[in-house]
């Protein structure tokens, strides 16, 4: 437990139990969650048997792909895209359980590689830019690890793509019948609890954290099944690779780059990261954690240092 | 008026369809024999097929519809087990769309869910924009509305071809080849079934001609008016899509989402090409009982 929490700090491990018991609740009231569809109209794609949430920018130019981290929705996106998509074709999909994708398990890292991969051959996109945000860092290493050749390069954001241990057990315990109904009394007011989990993550050049803010990152949590699958998902802790994997790295472009305020993933980490893989390492000097919501031009110029 | 000189394919033909026990319904349109199928209780969901397929195209998704609900498919006359009638000038967008308002006040149907593909499209989405007492939901799968233009290239080899086959025109083939999944024989067989001579093909010839290709087309003002009442149609839609259609490509799904203010997707479906009914039955089932739920 001690490295898992080091690993995304202990704030956020309150924040991910909170969550988890929020996202129960939510199942236990409303008769397991609501379809995406009523949540977020679209545009989805079904690919072998899962349905994806995704957003597109841009109509020419070569194609990047971006991911997104723990808990976050494609949307976390909607400054840097169209950015992007000045110039480029560009994709941002919700890896499940995030986001409004079908929760349709298992949660693992290879199971994220291949949605990836069956995404990218449904709309057609012939070897991406890959953009990893957070926990996406790993997936896009995956991808780097997995098909050298199929991707023109990666940017890791704000994760170090790294794994670390398990959740303690007690968090996916609790979002088990019956002990949510009782919990439901108590965790009465969650707003406090993703203010204080934003607060830290945006950092002080954050956007004022107003309801409609907090409603855009709850809003996800009302998915059907979401709560079973961080249940399922947790004892997998922060899945990804080892610094010997990541040396591994080889023919594919890479950059690093950080949020020089981010206290989720230390810039230490990064930087640790970016000599495993003998990349260049960008530091983006107002933004925290949530780096593309805070700098969208510093990260869009990052990006396009690989994607062209 | 004298009676139209039509084609009535034998039934015979359609003896031992594959996955096609239904039971024939029948009603007289001016003389002619429209079939249609009736299947299941409920609310009505209307399932309007285009070129050059019949009811036949929806076999597989009607034993999970009509589990739910009651699901009426038609036949375009000139298709199918209906009526063909055999000069090819006869065929109409407007008569089309007549011969579903037909069927509609036939049946004395509301609250209606009207699923459109292909040339469903024109003629279901004008039935819902003029009938809209009639309609409570859309659902639009891998079809267009005319803006006075060819569909796409791909669409324009598709009607060269047809225009250049005439009679000849292998309406199985023409179908497998818009399929990412591939039909096994008897399925093709089955798509051919209904035309089994030149002049049995005079519909399917005419619907490619009938695709308003420049704004002075016979079509074409009709079919921007529907376009164009879009916008102000307010019930929800649902737009489904084969990620693989060549011949109304995906961009295509996005600009329906556009349009009407109250659509979700567009749910592609990869591994599917045009007619996404064959390749991904069971998860365009699924979309649709969700939607209609």
């Amino acid at each position: 437990m001690r490295r898992w929490a080091k690993r995304i700090g202990l704030g956020l491990l309150a924040l991910v139990a909170a969550l988890t018991i929020a996202a129960a609740v939510y199942d236990g009231v409303s008769a397991g969650g609501v379809p995406a569809l009523t949540l977020y109209a679209g545009p989805y794609v079904q690919v072998d048997g899962r349905v994806l949430a995704y957003r597109r920018w841009g109509s020419h130019g070569s194609p990047i792909v971006l991911v997104a981290g723990f808990i976050e929705a494609s949307d976390v996106w909607r400054k840097v895209g169209p950015l992007l998509g000045r110039t480029h074709r560009v994709f941002a999909l919700d890896l499940p359980p995030f986001g409004y994708s079908q929760r349709k398990g298992p949660y693992t890292l290879d199971t994220w590689l291949d949605e990836v991969e069956g995404f990218d051959r449904a709309l057609g996109i012939v070897r991406p830019t890959l953009v990893g945000h957070s926990l996406g860092a790993a997936v896009v290493v995956g991808e780097a690890l997995r098909h050298p050749r199929a991707v023109r390069g990666i940017v890791l954001l704000d994760g170090d793509a790294l794994r670390s241990g398990g959740a303690p057990s007690w968090i996916g315990a609790l979002a088990v019948d019956p002990y949510f109904t009782a919990l439901y009394r108590v965790v009465t007011d969650w707003n406090w609890i993703f203010r204080r989990g934003l607060a830290s993550a945006y950092g002080a050049y954050g956007p004022k954290l107003t309801s409609a803010e907090l409603e855009r990152w709850k809003r996800p949590f009302r998915v059907a099944g979401t709560a079973a699958a961080f249940a399922q998902m947790l004892p997998h802790g922060i899945q990804g690779y080892t610094l010997a994997d990541l040396r591994r790295v080889h023919d594919v472009p890479v950059l690093v780059a950080w949020g020089e305020r981010d206290t989720t993933d230390s810039v230490q980490a990064g930087r640790t990261t970016a000599k495993a893989l003998r990349a260049p390492f960008v530091l983006l000097p107002r933004a925290a954690h949530l780096s593309m919501l805070v700098d969208p031009t510093g990260v869009a110029r990052a990006v396009k240092r690989i994607a062209g | 008026m004298g009676a139209i000189e039509a084609f009535r394919t034998p039934d015979e033909r359609f003896a031992g369809l594959p996955d096609y026990p239904f039971a024939p319904h029948w009603l007289d349109v001016d003389g002619l024999r429209l079939h249609y199928l009736d299947e299941g209780a409920g609310d009505p969901v209307l399932l309007l097929h285009g070129e050059p397929t019949w009811s036949f195209l929806w076999r597989r998704l009607i034993p999970r519809l009509a589990g739910r609900r009651r699901v009426i498919a038609p036949d375009l006359l000139g298709f199918g087990r209906s009526d063909k009638p055999t000069d090819s000038g006869w065929y109409s967008y407007d008569r089309h769309v007549e011969t579903v308002e037909r069927l509609v006040a036939g049946l004395g149907l509301r609250r209606l869910t009207v699923v459109v593909h292909d040339w469903g499209g024109p003629i279901g989405l004008r039935l819902a924009t003029e009938h809209e007492e009639c309609v409570e939901r859309l659902v639009i799968l891998d079809t267009g509305i005319g803006a006075g233009s060819a569909p796409s290239e791909t669409w324009l080899r598709f009607a060269a071809v047809v225009r250049e086959l005439g009679g000849e025109l292998d309406i199985g083939r023409l179908v497998a080849a818009g399929t990412a999944q591939g039909l096994t024989d008897d399925v093709r067989a089955a798509y051919d079934a209904p035309f089994p001579t030149a002049e049995s093909k005079a519909g399917a010839l005419a619907f490619p001609e009938l695709v308003p290709t420049a704004p002075d087309h016979p079509s074409a003002a009709a079919m921007l008016r529907v376009r164009d009442a879009l916008p102000g149609w307010r019930k929800p839609a649902l737009v489904v899509w084969g990620a693989e259609d060549a011949v109304l490509p995906a961009h295509v799904a996005e600009r329906f989402v556009e349009l009407l203010p109250n659509a979700q997707g567009p749910l592609l479906l990869a591994g599917a090409s045009h007619f996404l009914q064959e390749d991904r039955p069971d998860e365009l089932a699924a979309a649709i009982l969700a939607f209609v739920a």
